[in-house]
């Protein structure tokens, strides 16, 4: 089985800590980040199947590595995550781009599912059921 | 998500401390009706009356006077007229006797005349006794006597002697007349006495009509002045209560007077009106900030979300991976759980206090503690608007004595001004430092935003005055800040430049300058 | 793909327009068709569930209190229907109820008045004076209707992600303008607006069992929890808060029910009626 590449982006330093295991176990190679000008420069070095980024962050807000990511390689597939989930922040960041937008709270199985999903779609699948339809 | 058209949940329950705060203010209200009642009481109605009645009494003084001295002129009129009688007999008598002299004519038809006289004098008897005394009159009836017993002599000598010349008849006649021009002469000594004695009392009547007006006139003016100055005096002294009410200066209206009047039921109003003013007050503050409260919870229900979010991930990692975790992984999940909660706990806490209906409690205040609240409040609005805020604030300042809920409320009110007004990514300073008069501390929320134009920068702390869409600004905001500040002793000043910013600055009195001076103060000039 | 809520002034149009985007685009449909189906699993008649949909309000009308309760059973049902994307529905009043989900299009057509007037008073001609006024009057139904039910005004454009004037618009550009719209990405289901769609499916549930009961009810659900408000006497909280719970827990997928009984509701309608 390949691995996915994923970045996953918050200034929340727990959600790193604790997603970054749960990912892994389901065939992820995860790289974390709380600092997006970080993350940004990591991005430009590296190819990543997918990206997981907060929305609200202070210097750069997520809709701005969407954007940064989408213009780079427009394969990688951005999951956005955010505590602020309004429709009209959803309908922007899929306007921009996203492939899935997802408000907090959740669970560590919501995350897995739509990264799975976007395993998927990228022809790689990795170790995880996608048995929800929804 | 709702399934209804939500309505705001209005927390129904006072707290405690506002109703104490009620019956603090109801106490100050029976002690000032009780002080203002208790005076003697001098209406302006009374005063009225008095002055009415004073100018009534007056008149009748002065009607009295003038009356008797026309009876008095008239009086004299008469007794002029009398002696005027009186001397024409008399005269007649004297030709009668002088043409008996000279002619020998009939000297009867004389004693006639002074029989008249006599007559005269006898039916005007009383008239002319009161105006010349007994002792005049007497004298008067005895020379007509005497004259009437000379000319009597001289009949009779006529008839004993006929028409022959006596020597005696010439002494005689130098007798009658002697007599006569003696009674003529006092007659119109009398009378010309008399005629100045009445000429003096026209004058004076004259004279008495015009100090009386010269002295109604000074009554009335006295009197109007009084009256004028004393209604005039109160009427500018509740101009100046409705300008400090209306300025948010709620102090009750207490006694300035020895006796109390009309006005003081006025006063009574007055107070009544600002108790309920006050208490409405109240209830709109609380309801303006509970809106702001609904503008802030939407951010706050955000920023809690990322704490739930990192319990709940690590929660679920907790359970997924328990076997295989070891003691200090477990240990670790469950110390971020606990300071996630403490996280989430701190954020609603926050805001939870702001919103808690507030008694008026009056406590010294750290400024400083207060803003970064405040601040720590708005700060998702802050966050979602991008800017940034900056707060500096000068050390070991003098605490502030007041009302922490409403201070907060004003602070807030300027901030989210503050935001409304500026772009994206702007900036807000706020600072704390001492005032430029000495016992007060400034407070500066600037903005470098729109700014606020000229024409509309003396009516921004209207009520009501607004220039955001409807439904995002209530126009009560700085009206009602103001209120609080000034309840607090205190000003807010605005400097503004459209397009450059605008500066809100707050002084508020420090503790060490007590607040009873100000209470003591306003009862000194109320 | 997006699901398309349309409303309009005239219900033949927005049933014209939807079997266009139907068949055109592939679309499924959600119309009165479910009436039947709500009617059975709610025990009532279907002519009332119609009657509530179209009745103006009025004095001797259907009371408010009771159209809202049909409208319940309707909503809960249509919202299910919504849930698998490429949907039209129309004529269930969705466009009220549908409310921040970011992959439902609402749309609102406005027809022209001639179309408009032969619908109202399909007898025969309409003199000329006659139009406006029977518009206006219509117009004011459908607005006291849905302030009645849902407290807003469906004219109110504020409510549509898109508005169209057939005056100006043909029909056949309408449909292709809409189903170019609703192509957008902006449009595209997600886990976010799929979750509220299924929130708000739950919580519709639940209300629509609980609101013969409690007419005043309001109900949000959050993932598998409820939160529940009702009125009730103070002395009746307790009992009323566990029937409510216990209710509710029936429905499927229901996790944790929170009760908040308000007792004041006195105080409540002086507070909001201000
Ligand atoms: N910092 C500022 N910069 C520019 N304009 C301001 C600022 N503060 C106040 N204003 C102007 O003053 C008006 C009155 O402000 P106020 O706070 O009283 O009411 P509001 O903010 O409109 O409503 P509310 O406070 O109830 O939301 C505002 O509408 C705005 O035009
Ligand atoms: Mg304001």
């Amino acid at each position: 089985m390949s691995h996915l590449e994923v970045l996953l982006l918050d200034d929340e330093p727990i959600v790193g800590k604790r997603l970054k295991p749960a990912l892994a176990k389901v065939g992820c190679e995860v790289e974390v980040f709380q600092d997006p000008v970080l993350a940004l420069k990591r991005i430009d070095e590296k190819d990543f199947d997918v990206v997981v980024t907060d929305i609200s962050m202070a210097e750069v807000d997520g809709m701005q590595v969407l954007e940064h990511v989408v213009a780079k390689n427009n394969r990688t597939k951005v999951i956005m995550i955010t505590g602020f989930a309004m429709m009209s922040l959803a309908r922007e960041a899929m306007e921009k781009g996203a492939f899935d937008f997802i408000a907090k709270p959740f669970k560590p199985d919501d995350l897995r599912l739509i990264i799975a999903r976007a395993a998927e779609a990228l022809g790689k699948p990795i170790d995880f059921e996608i048995n929800d339809n929804g | 998500m709702m399934s209804q058209p939500s309505k705001a949940n209005a927390e129904g329950p006072e707290s405690h401390d506002s109703i104490s705060g009620r019956h603090e203010r109801a106490r100050d209200f029976e002690e000032a009706k009780k002080a203002l009642l208790a005076r003697p009481r001098f209406s302006v109605r009374a005063q009225i009356y008095l002055g009415f009645a004073l100018v009534f009494l007056f008149t009748i003084i002065t009607v009295a006077g003038l009356l008797n001295s026309i009876y008095e002129v008239d009086h004299k009129v008469r007794f002029l007229e009398t002696v005027n009688q009186y001397l024409i007999q008399i005269e007649q008598a004297r030709r009668f006797e002088k043409n008996y002299f000279l002619y020998g004519t009939n000297l009867r038809e004389g004693l006639d005349n002074v029989y008249a006289a006599n007559q005269i004098l006898e039916i005007n008897r009383n008239q002319i006794l009161s105006i010349t005394g007994r002792n005049v009159y007497d004298q008067m009836l005895s020379n007509l006597k005497e004259y009437e017993a000379l000319l009597k002599r001289i009949i009779d000598l006529e008839q004993q002697w006929g028409n022959a010349l006596a020597n005696t008849e010439i002494d005689h006649s130098i007798d009658v007349r002697e007599q006569g021009q003696s009674m003529i002469s006092f007659a119109q000594e009398m009378a010309a006495k008399e005629r100045t004695a009445l000429e003096k009392s026209i004058n004076r009547a004259r004279q008495m009509h015009i100090y009386y007006l010269l002295a109604l006139m000074a009554i009335m003016v006295v009197n109007s002045f009084i009256l004028a100055r004393r209604i005039l005096v109160r009427i500018k002294q509740y101009k100046t209560f409705a300008q400090r009410i209306a300025s948010g200066d709620y102090t009750l209206i207490t006694p300035m007077r020895a006796y109390r009047d009309e006005f003081t039921e006025l006063a009574l109003a007055v107070n009544q009106m600002v108790l309920d003013v006050e208490a409405r007050e109240a209830v709109l503050i609380q309801s303006h900030k509970m809106r702001a409260v609904g503008t802030l919870t939407a951010g706050v229900a955000h920023e809690l979300n990322n704490p739930i979010n990192n319990i709940m991930i690590t929660g679920h990692m907790f359970l997924e991976d328990y076997d295989s975790l070891d003691e200090a992984d477990r240990k670790d999940m469950m110390q971020d759980v606990v300071n996630e909660t403490n996280r989430a706990k701190a954020i609603i806490a926050n805001l939870l206090d702001f919103a808690r209906e507030s008694g008026s409690q009056l406590a010294p205040l750290d400024v400083a503690a207060l803003l970064t609240d405040t601040i720590a409040l708005a700060s998702n609005r802050l966050k979602r608007s991008r800017i940034n805020i900056e707060f500096s604030k000068t050390e070991k300042l003098p605490r502030v004595h007041g009302d922490s809920q409403q201070l907060r409320q004003v602070f807030l009110n300027l901030i989210l001004n503050a935001i409304d007004a500026s772009k994206p990514g702007g900036k807000i300073s706020v600072t704390v430092l001492p005032a430029d008069e000495p016992h007060y501390v400034a407070i500066k929320v600037i903005d470098y935003g729109t700014g606020i134009p000229k024409h509309i920068l003396g009516s921004i702390f209207d009520p009501f005055f607004t220039t955001k869409p409807q439904g995002k600004g209530t126009g009560l905001g700085l009206s009602m800040s103001q209120g609080i500040v000034a309840k607090h002793g205190g000003l807010i000043r605005v400097f503004s430049q459209e397009g450059q910013g605008s500066t809100f600055t707050i002084t508020l009195p420090v503790t060490t300058f007590p607040a009873e001076i100000k209470a003591e103060t306003h009862l000194a000039n109320s | 793909m997006a699901s398309i809520i349309i409303s309009s002034d005239s219900s033949l149009t927005a049933a014209r327009v939807a079997d266009t985007i139907v068949d055109k685009a592939g679309f499924s449909i959600v119309n009165r068709g479910i009436l039947p189906e709500v009617a059975e699993r709610y025990k009532t008649g279907e002519d009332l569930l119609s009657k509530a949909l179209d009745s103006p309000s009025g004095f001797l009308a259907m009371s408010p209190k009771i159209r809202q309760r049909y409208m319940a059973y309707i909503q809960a049902v249509t919202l299910e229907k919504l849930l698998p994307d490429n949907v039209v529905c129309f004529g269930l009043g969705a466009h009220l109820y549908a409310k921040g989900v970011s992959h439902f299009l609402k749309v609102r057509i406005l027809t022209q008045p001639e179309q408009l007037v032969k619908e109202l008073h399909p007898a025969g001609p309409v003199p000329a004076h006659k139009v406006s006024k029977m518009i206006a009057r219509h117009e004011k139904d459908r607005t006291r209707w849905s302030r009645d039910v849902y407290g807003r005004d469906e004219t109110n454009a504020n409510l549509y992600d898109l508005v169209i004037s057939l005056n100006q618009i043909e029909e056949k550009e309408a449909v292709k303008i809409i189903t170019k719209t609703a192509a957008n990405r902006q449009f595209v289901p997600m886990t976010y607006s799929l979750n509220c769609v299924k929130e708000f499916i739950l919580a519709s549930q639940v209300r629509a069992k609980l609101i013969e009961r409690f007419p005043e009810c309001r109900v949000r659900a959050d993932g598998e929890n409820m939160v529940i408000h009702i009125q009730a006497l103070k002395r009746n909280q307790k009992k009323y808060a566990s029937l409510v719970k216990e209710v509710a827990g029936t429905v499927p997928g229901v996790k944790h029910v929170e009760v908040h009984v308000i007792t004041d509701f006195i105080g409540q309608a002086v507070e909001s009626s201000r």
